[in-house]
């Protein structure tokens, strides 16, 4: 069994240790947007001068929503079934280097608020059809009681 | 910078709205191509004429088969004139009715359909057909949880308050109850519309447009096919402008929304849209646009410039937006009391303006209006906006 990202070129260091676990993307050199995702061009100016970012844990949060209804199909991270669904916060998280990402948030949902300060957090989501780890990433409120 | 090339170069005369057709929204038992063709027969009807008069067809949808416009025609007769289907998602429609300013204006044709048709599924749409399958797989896939973001940003940069996003609902479901052809048409309270379940904080249920079926046809037409065919009441289109956002997407699917200096798309369309039909945000007398959550209606407000950035909420509130209002919104009930049929609704905008500006919209008609504007936006960022003008 071993451990593989949601997506590629969204993650590195998640080979030895989650805890050494960070997103990564890249920084556009020619318009300085910063992007989650490894890309071959810039999708705001379409250079193709970009150097690849890793970014830092710490972020805070732009905007939020709670997904009061499951996700529909395919989705692999629990329920489908409405009634069985715990409302789920996800937001806009903005990390130091500039990039905004769109996220999972962790936390109890008095806990999160515009400008909460989060923390990133990979960890395996599901399991694939070949038995491996899917690993995912997630931000969790500060004072988020785990 | 104009983000296209500028197309009015090419444009030597004007063209018209000539005839106009719906088939309601809502849910039906029938086939797309029964009801694409239902709005194709009203609109010929109301232009006085018949298939054969049509020279070239566009069919704007985004959830149909392949050819989905000549399926509709094999029930109409199959003529054999051009007839391409065009997929802008929630900004499909424009393009035909762009396109078919474009082959009346540059003399290529006397006589365009288009016309738009869509059966969506129901309930949230197929998230794998808008998403990275990843984005599906966590869930990060759900339509109504970017708007709900937008507003929540909004109700903390400008104190945007849940009372007037929900008012906006109220307003256009108690408009719906005058058009027939909309999807609901009851009314609702604001406690009611306040009380309705959340979907997305702070986004409620009657705040929401479902994706529903529908289609709507307008017939485009020269000066010299209005003469030919006698018609009485065309209505001049002065501008139909298209465009796509740039980075970062709003609103819409994107796991990555840096902030950039880029115009919003919203602006960056309706600008070229007075721009090129020569007018000034105060001509426009009525307006119909893409109110897929109560909230976005109060961002169209301001992006296109009914008002300052941050003043929607107050702008609904002082009822300016009412049927009576200064600036009427979303008289036909908008497409939260419509729904949305996606390759369609741009051209259910178009019908309600061109009855409004014939004065023909009865119950829901608004006092002399010279000028409309209809506004969508949808996945992935396309734009539209169209000016509809009294010659």
């Amino acid at each position: 069994m071993a451990s593989v990202p949601f997506a590629p070129g969204f993650m590195t260091g998640y080979e030895d240790s989650l805890e050494d676990a960070r997103l990564v993307g890249v920084s556009c050199t020619e318009c300085g947007v910063v992007l989650f995702g490894k890309r071959d061009f810039c999708e705001n100016c379409g250079s193709y001068h970009l150097a690849e970012e890793e970014f830092g844990e710490s972020g805070e949060v732009f905007s939020y929503t709670v997904q009061r209804a499951p996700p529909t199909p395919p989705f692999r991270m629990g329920t489908s079934d409405r009634d069985e669904w715990d409302p789920r916060p996800v937001g806009y998280v903005d990390l130091p280097s500039g990039v905004r990402i769109l996220s999972i948030l962790e936390g109890p949902l008095e806990a999160i608020d515009i400008g909460t300060p989060v923390t990133l957090e990979i960890a395996p989501g599901w399991r694939n059809d070949d038995g491996d780890d899917v690993l995912v990433y997630r931000f969790v409120a500060e004072e988020a009681d785990r | 910078m104009t983000p296209t090339p500028d197309p009015e170069s090419g444009i030597q005369r004007d063209a018209y709205v000539g005839g106009v057709g719906i088939h309601e929204f809502g849910r039906f038992e029938k086939s797309f191509q029964e009801i694409g063709a239902r709005a194709v027969e009203e609109a010929l009807a109301d232009a006085g004429m018949s298939i054969h008069d049509v020279e070239h067809a566009l069919c704007s949808n985004a959830y149909l088969p392949v050819s989905a416009g000549i399926q509709v025609f094999e029930r109409l007769g199959r003529t054999g004139i051009p007839i391409s289907d065009v997929d802008a998602a929630s900004a499909s429609a424009v393009v035909g009715v762009e396109y078919g300013r474009y082959l009346v204006g540059a003399g290529i044709a006397d006589v365009v359909l288009a016309f738009g048709v869509e059966k969506s599924p129901s309930g949230f749409l197929d998230p794998t057909n808008i998403y990275p399958e990843w984005m599906c797989e966590l869930g990060l896939s759900q339509n109504p949880q970017y708007w709900a973001m937008n507003a929540r940003r909004h109700m903390h940069e400008y104190g945007t308050t849940e009372e007037q996003i929900a008012r906006v609902a109220e307003k256009n479901h108690r408009n719906s109850t005058d058009n027939p052809n909309a999807h609901y048409t009851e009314a609702f309270d604001l406690e009611e519309v306040l009380e309705s379940r959340l979907v997305c904080d702070p986004i409620r249920l009657l705040e929401l447009c479902p994706p529903n079926e529908g289609a709507a046809a307008a017939v485009i037409v020269s000066e010299d096919a209005i003469e030919e065919y006698g018609l009485a009441d065309p209505v001049r289109i002065g501008s139909c402008v298209h465009t796509t956002s740039r980075f970062p997407l709003q609103q819409v699917a994107s796991y990555c929304t840096t902030p950039t200096d880029n115009e919003s798309v919203h602006r960056q369309t309706a600008d070229l849209a007075y721009e090129r039909a020569g007018i000034a945000v105060d001509d426009v007398d009525v307006a119909e646009v893409q109110d897929t959550d109560a909230f976005c209606e109060i961002e169209a407000y301001e992006e296109l410039r009914f008002c300052d950035r941050g003043e929607g909420g107050a702008l609904v509130e002082s009822g300016a937006t009412e049927r009576d209002g200064d600036l009427p919104v979303n008289v036909s009930g908008g497409l939260i009391s419509k729904g949305e049929p996606i390759g369609a609704s741009h051209l259910g905008q178009v019908y309600e303006l061109v009855l409004q500006i014939r004065g023909d919209a009865g119950p829901r008609q608004v006092d002399g209006v010279e000028t409309g504007l209809a506004h969508v936006y949808g996945a992935h960022g396309q734009c539209g906006v169209t000016v509809l003008q009294e010659p």
